[in-house]
């Protein structure tokens, strides 16, 4: 019997290189022997990835990214953590209204973040510009993230596994670190990849915060103004969607695999 | 501290959620190396009256001491006490040896000697060769012979139990039962259990609280409370009870007389308490009246009536006999002697007791 053609499946197909497609043409465009990014391909090269090891302000400003995005993720787990626990441990007064409000964040355009937090640190504060701010900022945006990355992990176990532990005559301190905290590693470990990931790709906070320094989606950006730079920018662009891609895969399967299990106190 | 002082003594405790009140003027002592169970169903405030003496939960109102000592302040860690939880909360990325060790790490001992009571305390629970068996490894009468070892290994004053069996099936738990007892024989420490099966509550301990509606029914011993419950509320939570409903007259000596209009007139042994000139009823067991046809010598102070329900349970045959003047049925539990005790549905039969098996009581 002949399959009928299944409309969805067109459908599918079509969604995914909606997505993708765009995307994707970075890294063949990368490796176009060209200047310029337009079809047809004039031949296969990796000049643009071997040309990027000796561009110092660009390694410069991929160590400066690592540098914030590193902090920026363990900065914001280590101030999630105590939302998150306080948020799914006790009945909190107003707990329903505090977490939309921490999780506001989220739906805020980053370009009235930006503006809004340039206006304070320059006006009211009056700091200079600096890899500080722009870690602070990028510390803000990601709290959301590594809250509801926590919590999602936090609210799966049994409450009386803390209360046996305090039972056993561990203080609230010591519950945390032997038992709190192992069981919520797999999380925790997701949200240091989530926090690293968000701020290492943010460009708009980074690009109102910075000061003389650049982050590498701000060198990107400022690249773009020579067009002769064009196929090294999409090099680098390629790279850094491949390194994202992989972080952000092994996030969730972490996540995942740390799912709690329907046995109450399992995992 | 004198050893003839209570382990556990509660006075003017309530507890209150909001504006709910689950527990109200809660007032007993636990004794020494007792084995004492709250009995009540679910929502009569018995887990919350246990999380209150593990320090889980602190009572709104009185005096919690535990071996003498004021427990208002102290919370769960610092109290002498170790509780088994009904999920059992065994620590999911802890081994059986680190789960029993947990609660050893916060007392000041050699680790040596850690290690001894840790190998110690596996023996007791029968866990012999799974002491590195991961927490999913586990069935679940494993997980809980986990718990109890590692909430006995810290060798606590008194161990709180929140119905550690009722995830078990019947025949574990059976079992269990029977070694928790042993095992409290054993170790000598004061066991409070709580549960909602009245027959587990009865084979267990030495002493049972009767709870519902957050208030304490009675306390006494299991036999006690089968065969003197205090009140009609305690008689029919505890086993079947035939009650034949009356008026009472107060005998003096512990003996009351109760007229039950046109059954009779019965005398009786009566609870303390029993207000003369009150409604009260005779309370009969099941296994307490004998059956005999009709026709015969009947006994005096025998009812008649018809069997109206009959079944058949191999050791003993269950009749419900109706009786006229008498709204339910009467249930006769009878053994499975001989053929004498065979009575046919509809068979006209008579109802008697020896005097002392019946006892009466208020509402």
């Amino acid at each position: 019997m002949p399959k009928k053609f299944d409309m969805l499946w067109l459908y599918a197909i079509i969604f995914i290189m909606f997505l993708y497609g765009p995307v994707l043409l970075m890294p063949v465009f990368a490796l176009n022997d060209g200047t310029f990014a337009t079809f047809p391909l004039k031949g296969f090269t990796v000049k643009n990835f071997a040309s990027m090891a000796a561009n110092t302000s660009m390694i410069l400003a991929f160590q400066t990214s690592v540098k914030i995005a590193v902090s920026v993720a363990v900065l914001s787990t280590v101030l999630a953590m105590p939302a998150a626990l306080a948020l799914t441990r006790y009945r909190l007064p107003g707990g329903g209204p505090i977490q939309s409000f921490m999780m506001l964040p989220l739906v805020i355009p980053s370009i009235v973040i930006g503006v809004a937090l340039l206006v304070i640190i320059l006006k009211i504060f009056g700091i200079q510009l600096s890899l500080w701010t722009v870690a602070a900022g990028h510390v803000l945006i990601c709290i959301p993230f590594c809250m509801s990355v926590l919590m999602s992990r936090l609210e799966g176990f049994d409450p009386s596994l803390e209360e046996a532990s305090s039972d056993l005559g561990c203080s609230a301190w010591q519950t945390f670190w032997r038992l709190t905290f192992p069981l919520a590693l797999p999380g925790v470990i997701s949200s240091l990849l989530m926090g690293f990931i968000i701020s290492f790709d943010e460009f708009v906070i980074a690009f109102f915060l910075t000061g003389t320094e650049n982050t590498l989606p701000v060198y990107l950006f400022s690249q773009l103004r020579f067009p002769n730079k064009l196929p090294g920018v999409l090099a680098l662009g390629s790279l850094i969607l491949v390194g994202s891609a992989v972080l952000v895969i092994a996030a969730e399967i972490i996540r995942k695999r740390g799912a709690p299990s329907s046995n109450p106190g399992d995992y | 501290m004198s050893s003839d002082r209570p382990i556990i003594e509660l006075s003017d405790i309530e507890k209150r959620f909001g504006s709910l009140t689950v527990l109200h003027d809660i007032n007993f002592d636990i004794g020494r190396g007792e084995f004492f169970s709250l009995l009540g169903a679910s929502g009569c405030g018995k887990t919350t009256l246990l999380r209150i003496l593990a320090g889980i939960e602190q009572p709104s109102e009185g005096k919690l001491l535990i071996d003498g000592q004021p427990m208002a302040g102290v919370p769960a860690n610092r109290r002498p006490t170790n509780m088994v939880f009904q999920s059992y909360a065994i620590f999911p990325h802890l081994n059986v040896e680190e789960n029993i060790g947990y609660g050893l790490r916060n007392c000041p001992i050699p680790k040596e000697e850690a290690r001894a009571r840790v190998a110690e305390a596996i023996a007791l629970v029968k866990l012999d060769g799974l002491a590195t068996r991961n927490a999913h490894q586990l069935s679940g009468g494993q997980r809980q012979r986990v718990a109890l070892a590692r909430a006995l290994v810290c060798r606590p004053k008194v161990l709180l139990l929140d119905e550690p069996l009722s995830a078990l099936d019947k025949k574990l738990r059976e079992e269990m039962q029977l070694e928790l007892r042993a095992l409290q024989r054993t170790v000598g420490i004061t066991f409070v259990f709580v549960t909602h099966d009245q027959e587990e509550a009865l084979t267990l301990s030495d002493r049972i609280a009767i709870m519902a509606g957050g208030r304490v029914l009675q306390i006494d011993s299991p036999r006690g409370l089968y065969e003197r419950p205090a009140n009609r509320r305690v008689a029919e939570f505890v086993g079947t009870m035939n009650l034949l409903p009356g008026k009472v007259k107060n005998l003096g000596g512990g003996r009351a007389r109760l007229d039950a209009g046109a059954l009779g007139a019965f005398e009786a042994p009566a609870v303390s308490g029993v207000a003369d000139g009150s409604a009260g009823f005779l309370a009969l067991r099941p296994e307490k009246l004998v059956l005999a046809a009709a026709g015969g010598k009947a006994k005096p102070g025998a009812l008649t009536g018809r069997v109206a329900e009959a079944a058949y349970l191999g050791d003993r045959i269950h009749y419900q006999v109706s009786v006229d003047a008498l709204g339910t049925p009467l249930a006769v539990s009878v053994n499975n002697v001989d053929g004498s005790t065979d009575f046919a549905l509809g068979a006209p039969v008579t109802v008697g007791w020896a005097e002392a098996g019946g006892v009466i009581l208020g509402d």
